[in-house]
């Protein structure tokens, strides 16, 4: 389901309208999925998740700003946020349930502070630009593949053919320099021999 | 042990008093429509469903929410019974009516926004994990009789 120009529009219009309170509202998103979702929790070990914490308002403000440049790359998702992406399917290993969870949360923080926003029409929109986001940041996008595939190709050819192999330069392993063979010199070609 | 503690009862049944069950039931029914075009497969014969405001207000969508929502407001009599308050309502969804029971879930998370949307400031984190409870805890008995 991709987000209609309506759609785009009634999302960036309520941003703007939210400001600088984005950090405020992830932030209680968290506090709220923490106490409705305990499972959530079991990914903050380290964290003080008291309501109020310093450490869940700080993160609240990272969820807030990914958020706020995904409102700004609503044409391109998947590259605006692989780095979130890597980071949360690579290192973080959470489960993609969890994302919903707080994405239903946020809904849920924005239907009680903005009721005269949140109408049929813009819960629909929201709920569309977060299943995006979601879809987004769980699964590692086609561009952070190839990143992964050209980086493993080009180390494959540089320890196959030498240096200049990134320039695209093949060295035949008789000219080598840096073969572990023994040193017996430069063997002729045939056209050597010939003349 | 009860399915929910004394004091998440008191939330739940402290707010629920307060709720236009009538109401209430026909706008979250109308938002399930409205957010997740795909349940619309239930309600082919409701009429006009081809805009956010055609079904929000639409009689019929009105009156199945109120329906819908008034067997809930009847299974919270049971909170500590929800398998057996909704053990024929089960069995109708799934020999009958053939609904997936992540419809369940859907509907119970838009009932929740709907108090949020409604209720403001009194819809605390506390009152909402205590409904999320809830509608967990319907949306798993009205699944259990499925086979």
């Amino acid at each position: 389901m991709v987000l209609s120009a309506a759609e785009r529009a009634a999302v960036r219009a309520l941003w703007t309208k939210l400001g600088s309170n984005v950090g405020v509202y992830a932030t209680e998103a968290l506090e709220r999925t923490f106490l409705a979702f305990p499972t959530t929790k079991t990914y903050f070990p380290h964290f003080d998740l008291t309501p109020g914490s310093a450490q869940v308002k700080a993160h609240g403000q990272k969820v807030a700003d990914a958020l706020t440049r995904a409102v700004a790359h609503l044409d391109d998702l998947p590259t605006a946020l692989w780095a979130l992406s890597d980071l949360h399917v690579r290192q973080l290993r959470v489960d993609p349930v969890n994302f919903k969870l707080l994405g239903h949360c946020l809904l849920v923080t924005l239907a009680r502070h903005y009721p005269g926003d949140f109408s049929p029409a813009m819960h629909a929109s929201l709920e569309k630009f977060l299943s995006h986001v979601i879809s987004s940041v769980k699964c590692p996008t086609f561009f952070f593949f190839f990143k992964s595939f050209y980086l493993f190709i080009s180390r494959y050819r540089e320890s196959a053919y030498g240096e200049g192999a990134e320039r695209g330069e093949r060295i035949p392993s008789r000219l080598r320099t840096d073969s572990a063979e023994p040193d017996v010199g430069l063997k002729p070609t045939n056209h050597e021999l010939m003349t | 042990m009860s399915f929910l503690s004394a004091e998440e009862k008191g939330l739940v049944n402290g707010l629920w008093g307060k709720v236009n069950v009538d109401e209430v039931g026909g706008e979250a029914l109308g938002r399930l429509l409205v957010v997740y075009p795909w349940t619309q497969r239930f309600f082919q014969s409701f009429g006009d469903l081809s805009s956010a405001d055609a079904i929000m207000g639409n009689s019929k969508v009105k009156a199945h929410g109120k329906k819908v929502l008034n067997s809930f407001s009847d299974g919270l009599k049971n909170i500590d019974d929800l398998k057996g308050a909704f053990a024929k309502l089960s069995e109708l969804h799934c020999d009958k009516l053939h609904v997936d029971p992540e419809n369940f879930r859907l509907l119970g998370n838009v009932l929740v926004c709907v108090l949020a949307h409604h209720f403001g400031h009194e819809f605390n984190p506390q009152v909402q994990a205590a409904f999320q409870k809830v509608v967990a805890g319907v949306a798993s008995a009205l699944a259990h009789r499925y086979h």
